[in-house]
């Protein structure tokens, strides 16, 4: 009376693919044709534990969790569309956690990855911490430390810069500990980055690229990428860009992760546009950017509204008063009107950075006071002398 | 020769006491109304006697307080269902156990009646998902009732046996549907030619039966009677139980036809009320789709398709509504095997199987040619380990479900922690890994004289033995040291006072 292992499985990783959906459902190993009477069986198996027997009430919320967890995942194979909200709520209800107990130093490593991968980063850190104290100055602790912090900047919202700066001084001491490899330098650079040390990002990716054979890996590079744009170096972020992704070129997240730095870049650096060679260097960046993010679902939507902007800003747009181009035109028999809209009109970054005062506010309005430039400008607001919640209720971004 | 022993269907709604004679003829008895079907229903009466039955059924409105029904859906526990307070007449708690001894006394009673003499040995079945405790309470509300429980068995076992499907020709694989009055159970048994049968799956739903399809007939009756005369039939018993009545009736009819009529007296007008078949599996068809959900399941979980099944036994009253014929000519594509007494059809089986157990059977009968049946780990017994990195505790089963029962085995087992020096020994009832879909059965906690290493080798033995005790036995696997023992053995919800209390309460009491 064993049960297929796939019926009675509420595995399902935090962002689950379809390939992991399917596999929930036991396909494979079960053909592909089987899919829709499969989802039926595991909802059946799943709704009987509470309709054949008395069982207890942490048994039936569970039960409960598993049937919303079927019909999420269900519709996620059949539909394409994942509630991931509910997906990580009813994970969280059903999913055992228990108190993770390190027994030697040469699991430790293991142990937090596979916490990590389980998406219990909490636990993962509360370990790491035990160890620290249980193995104190032992390199392994403190670079295992250190990469959960690394890991913690770049996944949780509610990570702080305690957090962070612990998490640098306990990989400085393993690394000056001998623990040099890719993994150590690469939570000390991302640290640094998140800490916005640029300097000390790069100073350390250089010991790196010093200590280990083999120069930068892909992931370096594109950390590297990350501190050139923190330090709004454009030519330097363009090139380590490039060679990121140019060294491995299937590693989506890797693109993901260069294409947003670039973004950086132009946000934080290059916009608003003031000049001819900005317009051009912001079209250099983005066009790389679009490149790097190319494959990467996420990211290409991120860099998508850069990309229209890089083609809208240097169109030119008619800027004088509109009554006095009709009657100039009319007066003229039409013959003066290409003269005229060359001789007042102005290129869309020029009318954004500008603002509204020099021209007249509907010519404004359509120029400027829509998603895409407001958008893209998010972060650079600040650098204009207008403010778009003066004219509209919703905009801006970042 | 001494009097035959007794086949008790103890149902959740009716119950049924039949016997086989020596020549394998087998009888249902009546009680005193001439009524086979006796519905476990009891009315503890204010002079302090107890009517079992029929008229305790009826008596259901006038009394309700005083009246108690389905309580077989908690046998094992103290109440009747989850979260329910328990069931009290004049001061004194009634568990589902103590009122099953009362029903088996009516039962007792009428087989007396019968014979003109006492019988007191008897095979009671119970529904194949029950577990030990519920097992053990009904045997233990036998004992109450004064009665030598020979056997507990499965109602589906009881069934097949009670069809001939023990003495069929071919191997074969039997789907029995039982959708009895409370409760619906769908077993998977593969049979042999030399009579064996084994539970390979089952299924079921512990809360669905023909009362509540009853009740939603019910619940349209009383819509019809609040637009047509304001009443609400809550508010009134009288009415609400002649609703019932008129439910039940209603259902019975539309097994046979396509449309029913009946009236209804309401305030002195009557009601007329109609519905038609198709009406009557729409109110339903939510609880069809339960059903149909079982069978499946139970199918699932045998890995077995629809057209594996060789033969199909449908027994239990609402195993009558067509729809039910229907849905499994559907998924087995097989005509099912109905009698035409299939209330009656569990409680003849265990009467057979009493009758192969008591030996008095004349040889050349053509039941005493039967094998013997074989007893079996109705569920699987599993123990508590841990296991993994973070660790985890998780169900190991070491008897699996259908294990012929007595039983002995060994099995190997490792210390969980590094220096431990305490064993703690959890036996579960279930298959499931998971510890909160599993029942405790019992556990105690031993010491190591050493504190013993990661890995350190253990030695557990287990026996299950006939008369359904559960040894266990832990060694050390180096030095074979005895580090821990459980032993576990139900016999009730009761204490020894209490069911004495019930006994002589019965002694006193008249139970008619």
């Amino acid at each position: 009376m064993a049960a297929a292992a796939w019926i009675e499985s509420l595995d399902v990783p935090p962002r689950p693919t379809p390939q992991d959906a399917r596999a929930f459902f036991g396909v494979p190993p079960d053909p592909e044709a089987k899919l829709d009477a499969n989802i039926s069986r595991k909802r059946r198996s799943w709704r009987s534990k509470t309709r054949e027997r008395r069982v207890s009430e942490n048994a039936a919320r569970k039960v409960e969790a598993a049937l919303k967890l079927i019909d999420i995942l269900a519709t996620f194979v059949k539909r394409g569309v994942l509630e991931e909200l509910d997906l990580e709520r009813l994970r969280e209800s059903f999913v055992e956690a228990p108190e993770t107990v390190v027994g030697e130093l040469d699991d430790l490593w293991r142990i937090v990855e596979e916490l990590v991968a389980s998406g219990r980063l909490d636990e993962a850190l509360r370990v790491a911490n035990e160890a620290r104290e249980r193995f104190a100055g032992t390199p392994t602790a403190n670079a295992v430390f250190g990469w959960l912090a690394a890991q913690a900047s770049r996944r949780g919202a509610e990570t702080t810069d305690v957090l962070r700066r612990e998490g640098l001084a306990a990989i400085r001491e393993a690394i000056g500990a001998g623990e040099r490899n890719a993994d150590t330098y690469m939570a000390q650079a991302v640290l640094q980055i998140d800490l916005q040390d640029g300097e000390g990002a790069l100073a350390t990716l250089r010991e790196a690229q010093d200590a280990i054979s083999g120069g930068l890996t892909p992931w370096m590079s594109s950390h590297k990428c990350e501190a050139h744009a923190l330090l709004g170096q454009t030519p330097d972020a363009i090139s380590s860009a490039l060679v990121a992704v140019t060294d491995e070129t299937t590693d989506l997240a890797l693109r993901s992760n260069t294409a947003n730095a670039l973004v950086h870049l132009v946000r934080h650096s290059i916009l608003p546009i003031a000049s001819r060679q900005e317009l051009a260097l912001y079209r250099d960046v983005v066009d790389v950017a679009a490149w790097c993010a190319s494959g990467a679902p996420e990211a290409e939507d991120f860099v998508r509204p850069y990309r229209l902007w890089a083609t809208e800003a240097g169109s030119r747009v008619y800027a004088g008063r509109l009554e006095l181009r009709t009657i100039g035109a009319v007066l003229t028999g039409f013959l003066l009107l290409p003269a005229l809209n060359r001789w007042r009109s102005k290129p869309q970054w020029r009318i954004f950075r500008d603002g509204p005062g020099s021209i007249p506010p509907e010519i404004f309005e359509l120029v400027a006071l829509r998603d895409v430039p407001l958008y893209v400008h998010g972060d650079a607001m600040a650098k204009l002398g207008w403010r778009p919640d003066e004219f509209v209720r919703a905009g801006g971004g970042g | 020769m001494s009097t035959p022993i007794l086949g008790i269907d103890l149902g959740t709604t009716n119950s049924v006491v039949a016997y086989t004679d020596d020549a394998g003829v087998t009888q249902v008895i009546t009680d005193e109304n001439g009524d086979r079907i006796v519905p476990s229903v009891i009315h503890f009466q204010s002079g302090g006697d107890v009517v079992v039955g029929r008229h305790a059924k009826q008596n259901a409105s006038v009394e309700p307080d005083r009246v108690a029904k389905v309580f077989k859906r908690g046998m094992g526990t103290p109440v009747f269902q989850d979260g329910a307070d328990p069931f009290a007449v004049d001061g004194k708690t009634w568990t589902p156990e103590a009122l099953s001894a009362i029903v088996l006394t009516k039962l007792a009673g009428m087989a007396e009646q019968h014979f003109g003499e006492p019988a007191r040995r008897a095979v009671i079945t119970v529904p194949y998902y029950f577990g030990e405790p519920e097992r053990a309470a009904t045997r233990s509300a036998g004992g109450i009732a004064g009665l030598d429980v020979l056997q507990i068995v499965n109602e589906p076992t009881a069934a097949a046996i009670a069809h001939g499907i023990d003495q069929g020709a071919a191997d074969g694989v039997l789907l029995v549907f039982d959708l009895g009055g409370g409760t619906f159970d769908v077993t998977v048994m593969r049979y042999t030619a030399d009579g064996s049968m084994d539970v390979i799956a089952s299924a079921g739903d512990r809360e669905l039966g023909g009362a509540d399809f009853d009740e939603a007939i019910a619940k349209r009756i009383g819509d019809v009677v609040e637009r047509e005369s304001g009443l609400d039939v809550k508010d009134d018993p009288y009415l609400l139980a002649d609703t019932y009545a008129l439910a039940e009736e209603l259902k019975k009819e539309l097994s046979t036809s396509q449309t029913a009529t009946k009236r209804l007296p309401v305030a002195g007008k009557p009601i007329m009320f109609t519905l038609t078949r198709a009406e009557f599996e729409g109110l339903i068809a939510d609880r069809v789709e339960l059903v149909e959900d079982a069978v499946l399941n139970a199918l699932d979980k045998a890995e077995l398709d629809g057209s594996d099944v060789d033969t199909v036994l449908m027994v239990g009253g609402s195993s009558r509504i067509p729809l039910f014929q229907e849905m499994i000519r559907r998924i087995t594509g097989r005509d099912p095997q109905l009698t035409k007494n299939l209330d009656e059809d569990v409680a003849r089986g265990a009467a057979m199987l009493g009758a192969k157990l008591g030996g008095d059977l004349d040889p050349r009968s053509q039941l005493a040619q039967r094998p013997q049946p074989k007893d079996a780990a109705s569920h699987a017994l599993g123990l508590t380990l841990v296991r993994g990195q973070p660790q985890e505790q998780y169900n190991q089963v070491v008897i699996p479900e259908g294990t012929p029962i007595p039983h002995k085995g060994t099995h190997m087992l490792a210390a969980a922690s590094e220096g431990q020096t305490e064993l703690e020994l959890v036996l579960n009832e279930g298959r499931d890994e998971d510890l909160d879909f599993v029942r405790e059965l019992g556990k105690s906690t031993g010491r190591f004289s050493r504190p013993v290493r990661l890995g350190h080798p253990l030695r557990c033995e287990l026996e299950y033995t006939a008369d359904q005790l559960v040894e266990v036995h832990v060694y050390d696997g180096e030095t074979s040291e005895h580090v821990c023992e459980l032993r576990v053995q139900h016999s009730g919800m009761l204490s020894p006072e209490e069911k004495e209390d019930a006994r002589s309460f019965l002694a006193k009491a008249e139970v008619r």
